[in-house]
């Protein structure tokens, strides 16, 4: 027979703790990310990302496609912002190829680049409502926002989500004549939309509960973890590729580079708030500079760049976008390698998330603005 | 009213059951519809539109799929729990509209029973024993964290909400629904003479019916669909179909205890005998109740998230709590100093209104939510 003492040990209460699945069909994972969490209760004790659900193999078929037929399957990286993707796809083939791009092509390019960052950030912070839990009302206010500036891109290329509008040497086609008066019209009144939706949500109080604090990710660990983009910045560190490397014409544009302080969620939501607007300045002296002229270099259609390897990076809406070519000069490149943003700011969950609850690790994972057809690819 | 039927207990009992649950299906496809189209209207959107004349159809088109749709019990499902956590959660909901006065003391089933706020109370808290069941009986996480969460929100808000009804009950002097209208229509609405007990109750019922944006049981975004995660078919339908129903319930709620009930101030107030004034009282209390509905609406579409599980049990024991008992304080001394004169709705207004204001400023800068990351190493 036990005494009391050694019974109380035993019937001490003790909590298990759980696995719970999240994902890859669960409503706020952004598309078919999967994290197996352990919980304590509802405390997030371990975090183990699965990846691969969407994996299509896009870096093994460009292989087998030529340059330009790999355009295309850029668009199906971030889905979300296909422009960029194609930006930084056929800057890196030009590096290899050593083709320069004409002048009203690299205007056209920075003017879609922005408009890119605009539509993608403001479903970033719809979405991160979304996660928050509130009833879809914030998004579709993003939504009609984003679909003017998917109107916009209809008008240049004819499609509402995968472009395949630039080109190796250019973009694909001029753009139309009412282009340049409904972007005018759209950097003119959008500031307005974007004030409406800065009032009602980045005061309100219940945002600020949830957010502030929450997910914090220091500055060092940011840049050790190798994040970029709105990620990197919210943590205080000023780096911006369209100031510090400047590619394409970015240095004829007066912008600044937004920066955070904690890095936490509610840092993240208000760096995509402040770079929208200075996408928006960057576009509308973009529209006001506008050259005239060709918008696409004289090229052999089937593009034989000399032996060698190219890598260029652009600031896409999530980050660093990398691509990695390399050239045995057939009509193939050899190898074609992504340098994902969202991949890499995601690397860190596991720091953000642990010791947070439940509800902060969905907040969290939204506020990364992760698209899984760049992660998997 | 004076005809034998309602002279009948079981004729009386009979006509008003029918009427709870068909005027509850009914109330139900209206304000549905309502409510669709009005959140699709916030949303920017047209909302359903197609079925029948501005789609007012597209509710019971819906009710029919679910109806019609395969009922899947999970393999690993406690079968009898499962079962009947639908029910469990389905008729409390219905019996509370019992209590509700239509139009005067015998227009409802049990207007003026005695116990009447003590009834609301007790019946509003089975649903948590059904969403609890239906948590546990799907052998699912989600619905277990989902259950759990909606008894926590339950059994922590109930305290605020017997409290805001205690005052209540001190002011009309009488715990019967029927009463407590009447007490407003001599002295005036109680929702100016208590406002603070008025938000208290008004929260801590969104609360309890886990309606959005404190929707604890399903919270979509984090939970998938909380309790109903394992449910489908005609079993899923009723846990949308009680969502609703409790929305319903809250707005008659606090159109009865808070807003008057079927009287109405001025002339119009004073019903005449008979059918019309009956039909009158009933449509009164209609305009109340769409009126309380709409601002839930309102509530639910314009709310940009839900707070933590733990900042929300904090809001109600550090936060709504307090202010509770510091509510029934105050009343019970109105009551005490002015009770029963003819100047203690102005003494009760001139007092309450301020002090709302005064402490609910006090508390906004007392009030801190605490929480925040855990070391988890701590927890191991």
């Amino acid at each position: 027979m036990k005494s009391l003492e050694e019974r109380e040990e035993v019937i001490e209460l003790e909590t298990d703790p759980y696995v719970l699945n999240i994902g890859p069909h669960h409503p706020s994972t952004h598309g078919v990310f999967r994290m197996r969490v352990l919980f304590d209760g509802e405390v997030a004790v371990d975090v183990e990302p699965m990846l691969g659900y969407l994996h299509r193999g896009i870096e093994k078929l460009a292989e087998t496609r030529t340059y330009t037929q790999a355009i295309p399957l850029t668009d199906r990286l971030d889905y979300l912002a296909s422009m960029t993707n194609n930006v930084a796809y056929c800057m890196t083939a030009e590096k290899l190829a050593g083709i320069k791009v004409p002048e009203r092509a690299e205007y056209i390019r920075v003017i879609l680049s922005e408009l890119m960052r605009v539509s993608s950030h403001i479903m970033a912070l719809g979405f991160l409502m979304n996660d928050l839990g509130s009833l879809f009302t914030p998004l579709f206010y993003a939504a009609r926002e984003r679909e003017k500036l998917l109107d916009l891109f209809e008008m240049v290329s004819g499609q509402r989500l995968l472009y395949n509008y630039m080109r190796i040497g250019g973009v694909s086609q001029d753009v139309p004549e009412r282009f340049v008066k409904k972007a005018q019209q759209f950097v003119d009144e959008f500031p307005g939309y974007l004030d409406e939706i800065d009032n009602l949500l980045t005061e309100n109080e219940v945002f600020r509960m949830r957010a502030e604090g929450v997910g914090a990710l220091s500055a060092e660990d940011a840049i050790n973890y190798s994040c970029s983009g709105p990620v990197l910045r919210a943590c205080g560190v000023n780096r911006d590729i369209r100031r510090d490397d400047p590619y394409s014409i970015y240095d004829r544009f007066d912008f600044d580079v937004v920066t955070g302080e904690n890095g936490d969620v509610y840092d993240r939501y208000r760096v995509r708030l402040e770079e929208i607007r200075q996408s928006v300045r960057i576009v509308k002296q973009a529209l006001r500079d506008l050259p005239g002229g060709e918008v696409q270099t004289k090229h052999a259609h089937f593009l034989r760049p000399p032996v060698g390897e190219a890598f260029s990076r652009i600031e896409a809406p999530k980050g660093e976008l990398g691509f990695y070519l390399v050239s045995d000069n057939s009509i193939a490149p050899y190898r074609f390698h992504v340098r994902p943003p969202t991949l890499l700011n995601l690397s860190p969950l596991r720091d953000m998330i642990v010791g947070w609850k439940l509800a902060d690790a969905i907040l969290i994972l939204g506020s990364i603005d992760i698209v899984l057809g760049e992660i998997d690819r | 009213m004076e005809s034998p039927l309602f002279d009948n207990w079981w004729g009386h009992w009979g006509v008003f059951t029918a009427a709870c649950i068909f005027g509850a299906l009914t109330l139900l496809l209206v304000f549905l519809w309502f409510d669709r189209r009005y959140w699709a209207r916030f949303q920017i959107r047209v909302g359903p539109n197609r079925y029948g004349p501005g789609g007012f159809f597209q509710v019971l088109a819906d009710g029919m799929k679910m109806a019609l749709k395969e009922d899947i019990i999970p393999d690993r499902a406690d079968k009898v729990l499962h079962g009947i956590a639908p029910i469990l959660v389905m008729f409390p909901v219905v019996a509370l509209f019992a209590i509700i006065p239509y139009a005067n003391a015998r227009a409802g089933l049990v207007p003026d029973l005695n116990i009447g706020l003590i009834y609301i109370v007790a019946i509003s808290s089975v649903v948590g024993i059904g969403l609890l069941t239906a948590g546990w009986a799907s052998s699912n996480k989600y619905s277990l964290l989902g259950g759990m969460r909606a008894i926590a929100t339950i059994v922590s808000y109930e305290f605020p909400v017997v409290l805001a009804l205690i005052g209540v009950g001190l002011m009309a002097g009488t715990l019967s629904v029927n009463g407590i209208v009447e007490a407003q229509e001599q002295n005036g609405w109680f929702i100016f003479m208590q406002p603070l007990g008025f938000l208290i109750f008004f929260i801590g019922m969104m609360a309890e019916i886990s309606r959005s944006p404190f929707d604890f049981a399903e919270c979509e975004s984090e939970l998938g669909c909380g309790v109903n995660t394992e449910y489908s078919g005609l079993r899923f339908g009723i846990f949308q179909m009680v969502e609703f129903m409790e929305g319903i319930f809250m707005a008659f709620l606090v159109a009865t205890l808070f807003l008057g009930g079927y009287s109405f101030p001025g002339s119009l107030g004073t019903l005449p005998e008979g059918a019309g004034g009956t039909i009158l009282g009933i449509g009164f209390l209609m305009l109340k109740v769409f009126i309380v509905y709409l601002v839930l609406g309102w509530i639910k579409c314009t709310m940009p998230g839900r707070l933590r599980i733990d900042q929300w049990m904090g809001f109600a024991w550090k936060g709504l709590l307090p202010l509770a008992v510091l509510n029934i304080f105050i009343i019970a001394l109105e009551v005490v100093a002015f009770g029963g004169g003819a100047d203690f709705p102005a003494w009760a207004m001139l007092i309450n209104i301020p002090a709302c204001v005064l402490l609910i400023l006090l508390w906004s800068r007392l009030w801190n939510t605490g929480g925040g990351r855990v070391d988890v190493r701590a927890i191991r």
